[in-house]
């Protein structure tokens, strides 16, 4: 075998573990969301939640956070509770029609609304808690990637997951995107006209 | 002395009765509550529920829409399963949509997970099948999802099986023939939540 033959041999060689790795296809596995089932009588003519979920469903998933809390009871739940919390120390948050505010926790000091997290958020991810009236009504997840956490989207599917299962009647979960930031929303299921309004980075 | 003495006898008394009262009553408050009133039957046959695989073309996300089918008088279980109804309404499907429609906000992002070929080019509806999109528990216990990714999009196909594995392997079979690309996205989830 000539040493040209040799030199062809090992360059198609060289080339072939070289393709290996862009030839194997990358396994994923993608996450299912598993709503709330949905339970049919036999001719399939009316359906009615599947099961009986209450408010109580949604503040044992939270750790004891509920919609109509005030601001002064919920921020009492949190791991580090703000001093002199109350109505008037809030922030009006912008984008919502009437009076809506807000305080907010870097994701880190959420405590038990971290959700159980093992993905990454980035170091200036935050929770919001937004408050009408008649008491708090949305919890809003912020995931901000960052040069440690370049993608937040596995986090914000994490989150999500948790709330997916609760039923529409007890609190509605939406997820979406502004610019880079992945935004998980669980709004209580009696927040009427406040429901369809999402974060606008800027606002909040 | 006699009234001292029956005077330390009732004190003994109530020593005795009072505590075993105290006890009976917070008792019967802290029954166990939190349990089950019904315990369920495990060896019941597995009621008929029909897993439509629904996609959220705004955030890529997939939902498993469970709808639970309440049995006729006349069913019988086969296997230990329930029978499922062999036409499916329309509006059922209707119905496992709006798991998504009502949290993508907009009907154009919301579609049947089982997508034709050439979804990546017209992502719509028209471009999904509701019926291959959906499995029944009387036929199988498993639904398998697998995709490619065109750009940001995924474009999956679904099966039906009676285990995980088998889910899987048909549903990227399924994807592979379809939309003639390598399907390495999977997923998979029971069709019965019971």
């Amino acid at each position: 075998m000539g040493l040209c033959r040799i030199a062809l041999l090992l360059l198609l060689g060289a080339g072939q573990a070289c393709a290996q790795p862009s030839n194997a296809t990358t396994e994923q596995t993608k996450p299912i969301f598993l709503p709330a089932p949905v339970r049919w009588d036999a001719d399939m003519l009316r359906f009615r939640p599947a099961l009986s979920q209450t408010a109580s469903d949604f503040a044992n998933l939270t750790g004891g956070i509920a919609f109509g809390m005030s601001a002064a009871d919920l921020n009492a739940k949190l791991p580090e509770p703000y001093p002199g919390m109350s109505w008037n120390a809030l922030t009006l948050a912008n984008e919502y029609p009437g009076e809506v505010r807000y305080f907010g926790v870097p994701i880190d000091s959420a405590g038990s609304l971290r959700m159980g997290l093992t993905a990454c958020t980035g170091a200036g991810s935050y929770l919001v808690f937004l408050f009408r009236a008649e008491g708090f009504f949305r919890l809003s997840y912020r995931l901000i990637p960052d040069k440690t956490c370049p993608d937040t989207n596995p986090a914000a599917q994490q989150i999500f997951a948790r709330f997916v299962p609760m039923g529409q009647k007890v609190a509605l979960s939406v997820r979406y995107n502004v610019g880079k930031t992945q935004v998980v929303d669980i709004t209580d299921a009696t927040a009427g006209y406040l429901t369809p309004i999402r974060w606008r980075q800027g606002s909040n | 002395m006699r009234a001292l003495t029956r005077a330390v006898a009732a004190v003994a008394l109530a020593a005795t009765i009072l505590p075993a009262q105290a006890h009976a009553g917070p008792l019967s408050f802290d029954l166990p509550l939190y349990q089950p009133p019904v315990i369920a039957d495990s060896k019941a046959p597995t009621k008929c529920t029909v897993t439509y695989m629904i996609a959220d073309l705004a955030n890529n996300d997939l939902y498993a829409s469970r709808m639970r089918i309440d049995p006729a008088e006349t069913d019988t279980p086969a296997d230990n399963r329930m029978p499922c109804p062999k036409v499916v309404p329309p509006r059922v499907g209707l119905q496992a949509l709006d798991t998504c429609l009502s949290r993508s906000g907009e009907a154009k992002f919301c579609v049947f997970a089982d997508m034709s070929r050439g979804f990546e080019r017209q992502p719509d509806i028209h471009n999904t099948s509701e019926n291959a999109s959906r499995c029944a528990s009387d036929a199988a216990s498993d639904v398998g999802v697998a995709c490619w990714m065109s750009g940001n999009l995924s474009v999956c196909n679904v099966a039906c099986a009676n285990s995980p594995h088998e889910a899987l392997a048909q549903a990227r079979t399924r994807c592979e023939e379809k939309q003639q690309h390598s399907c390495p996205i999977t997923a998979t989830v029971p069709v019965s939540a019971q």
